[in-house]
C-alpha cells in the first residue's frame, strides 16, 4: 500500500468511524476506508507503507519519518488528510482494541489534526513525528516524550507539549529527560509525574521554567546550564 | 486593574525601536529584515542579539549580531512557517559570557507586511482555518498573543475571505473589533498604561488602533473612566471603524443595491 491521504470525505468518514468505535461498534483493522478510492487520494512519490504494530512512539516514528521525508510532501505538518490516513492505517497501534474487539479512540484530535495549537502535539502520530524531527540529532535525550506506547502519550507529553517554547527547546527536554527518565526501566521515574506540585517533580519544573524565562534566554542554554540553576528540591531527580 | 512588576532587571525594548518587515526571497519564501535601534538602552556593546520568529507550533532563532551593531548573520528565510503568516517575533539581548542572562527583550512583535497594493501594514489579527462545525467563524484569545480569527475550514475561500472579500469584511470585522475591545476593556478590565506588561502589548496595539480611527479619541493612560464611558467608547470606536471601512456601502454594492 502506498502512502496516501484522506480527502475531505475520507476525513469525515474516518471521523464517523471513530464515533462508531466510541459507541461500541467492533471495527477491525485494517479499516476498509484506507484504500477506498472515494475517500483516499494518492501522495506523489508516496513510498510503500507496511502495516505494523509498534510498542512505543519512538519505534513508530523511527519507521514513519524516513518514509515521510522520502515522499517530500510540502508542508506535511499541516496536511490533515495525511495524518488522519496514517492514524487509520496504524489504528491498532494508536487505538488498540480490547479483548472484545472494542476500541476507545477518545478525542478526534488524537487521530485527525486540527489547526488548534493546543492539540498540535496531541495527534498521536503527527505529535511524535514533530518531536522526532526536532531532536533527530540527540534522540536519546528526548526519550521522556517518546518512550510511551503510541496510544497513551501520558503526562510528560501533555505537559511539555502544551507550550511550544518548551517542546521546541532541546535543552529543556534534555534536562527533563535527565531528571525524570529512567534508562534502566525505560520509563519515567516513579513519582515524577505527580499531579500536584510536589518538590522537584515535573509540574514544579514547568513552574520554575516560567520564572527562569524572565531572567534567562533559555534557548541559549544547554542541558547542563539548565540543570545547574535548578534549586535543591530537584536534587533527588538530578542523579 | 492587573499590574505586574519587573524585578528581574531586564530592560524592555520599546516597540518603536523595533521594525521587522517581511518580504519574499527569489524562491517565493518569506524572509524578514529587522531594524533594531538599541543605542538608547544601557546594554554591553558585545551583548548577543537574537531575533526569534514563532507561532503556536514552531520557533526559528536567528543570531542578529551584537548590541552595538545588530545585523543579520545568516539568511533570514522563514521556512518553518510555509503556508502561514500567523507568526510573530521576539527580540532578545543576552549576556554572551554569563549563563545566557537576559539584558533586554521585546515580545509579541507584529511584523510589517507588504500587501497586494504594496502598502506596508501591521497585522493585529491572526487568521487561520479550522473545523468549527456549524459555526462560520470565531474569535480566540490567549494571554499574550494577538487575537486569532478562525474561519470554518468547510469554507473553501478560507483565509482569503478575511484578507480580500469586502462583503465578509464589512459584515464581520465590525463585530470582531467590538468583541476585541469588550474583551480588553470589559472582561479583562485592562486600561492603557505608560509601561505595559509584555503580555499586554497586543491590547495596547488594539487600543491604539481604535483610538486612531478618524473621528475617535484615544483612551488616556492613567485616567479613571466609568463603565458607561467605556461602553460608549467601544460603541463609538466600532461606528468610526464602520465609517472608515465604508461598511454599509460595501454590503449594498455586493447586494447590487447601488453601483
Amino acid at each position: 500500500m502506498r502512502l496516501s491521504r484522506f480527502n475531505r470525505e475520507g476525513i469525515k468518514e474516518f471521523q464517523f468511524q471513530l464515533q462508531k468505535m466510541r459507541e461500541g461498534a467492533v471495527i477491525k483493522s485494517p479499516l476498509g476506508i484506507i484504500e477506498d478510492k472515494n475517500f483516499v487520494e494518492s501522495v506523489e512519490n508516496g513510498p510503500e507503507i507496511i502495516i505494523k504494530l509498534f510498542d512505543s512512539r519512538h519505534d513508530m516514528v523511527a519507521y514513519l519519518n524516513p518514509l515521510l521525508v522520502e515522499s517530500s510532501i510540502n508542508d506535511d505538518m499541516n496536511d490533515a488528510g495525511l495524518w488522519a490516513w496514517l492514524s487509520a492505517v496504524f489504528i491498532d497501534s494508536v487505538c488498540p482494541s480490547d479483548d472484545n474487539g472494542k476500541r476507545k479512540p477518545k478525542h478526534d484530535y488524537r487521530h485527525i489534526p486540527t489547526s488548534d495549537y493546543r492539540h498540535f502535539y496531541r495527534h498521536l502520530i503527527r505529535g511524535p513525528v514533530r518531536i522526532y524531527r526536532l531532536f533527530d540529532r540527540n534522540l536519546e535525550e528526548s526519550e521522556i516524550v517518546l518512550y510511551q506506547h503510541p496510544s497513551v502519550p501520558g503526562d510528560f507529553v501533555e505537559q511539555l507539549g502544551a507550550r511550544q517554547e518548551r517542546i521546541t527547546n532541546p535543552a529543556i527536554i534534555a534536562a527533563a529527560n535527565h531528571l525524570y527518565y529512567d534508562r534502566n526501566t525505560k520509563k519515567h521515574k516513579r513519582g515524577a509525574a505527580a499531579n500536584w506540585k510536589k518538590p522537584g517533580t515535573l509540574r514544579r519544573y514547568l513552574d520554575l521554567l516560567d520564572q527562569l524565562d524572565l531572567t534567562y534566554d533559555l534557548y541559549s542554554m544547554n542541558e547542563d546550564e539548565i540543570l545547574k540553576i535548578l534549586p535543591s528540591e530537584f536534587a533527588p531527580y538530578r542523579g | 486593574m492587573r499590574r505586574r512588576f519587573n524585578y528581574t532587571g531586564r530592560q524592555k525594548l520599546k516597540q518603536k525601536d523595533i521594525a521587522i518587515s517581511i518580504t519574499q526571497d527569489e524562491n517565493g519564501l518569506q524572509k524578514f529584515y529587522a531594524d533594531l535601534k538599541l543605542d538608547e538602552y544601557k546594554l554591553p556593546s558585545d551583548a548577543r542579539v537574537w531575533v526569534e520568529a514563532y507561532d503556536r507550533n514552531a520557533v526559528m532563532r536567528f543570531p542578529y549580531g551584537i548590541a552595538e551593531s545588530p545585523a543579520s548573520e545568516v539568511a533570514t528565510t522563514l521556512d518553518a512557517f510555509s503556508g502561514s503568516d500567523s507568526y510573530y517575533f521576539r527580540v532578545k539581548v543576552v549576556d554572551s559570557e554569563q549563563s545566557s542572562r537576559l539584558f533586554a527583550s521585546a515580545l509579541s512583535i507584529s511584523p510589517l507586511r507588504q500587501d497586494e497594493n504594496d502598502d506596508i501594514r501591521k497585522s493585529l489579527l491572526r487568521i487561520t482555518t479550522r473545523d468549527l462545525g456549524p459555526v462560520p467563524w470565531s474569535l480566540e484569545f490567549s494571554n499574550s498573543d494577538y487575537p486569532l480569527l478562525v474561519i470554518n475550514n468547510e469554507i473553501d475561500a478560507g483565509k482569503s475571505l478575511a484578507r480580500s472579500n469586502k462583503f465578509f469584511q464589512a459584515l464581520v470585522f465590525p463585530a470582531v473589533l467590538k468583541q476585541i475591545l469588550v474583551k480588553i476593556l470589559v472582561e479583562d478590565e485592562y486600561r492603557p498604561g505608560s509601561e505595559p506588561d509584555d503580555d499586554d502589548l497586543w491590547k495596547e496595539s488594539w487600543l491604539e488602533f481604535a483610538g486612531s480611527l478618524p473621528g475617535n479619541t484615544s483612551l488616556q493612560a492613567g485616567l479613571e473612566v466609568s463603565e458607561d464611558e467605556i461602553a460608549n467608547w467601544i460603541q463609538y470606536s466600532m461606528e468610526m471603524f464602520c465609517k472608515q471601512l465604508n461598511a454599509v456601502r460595501k454590503i449594498r454594492l455586493e447586494l447590487k443595491e447601488v453601483e
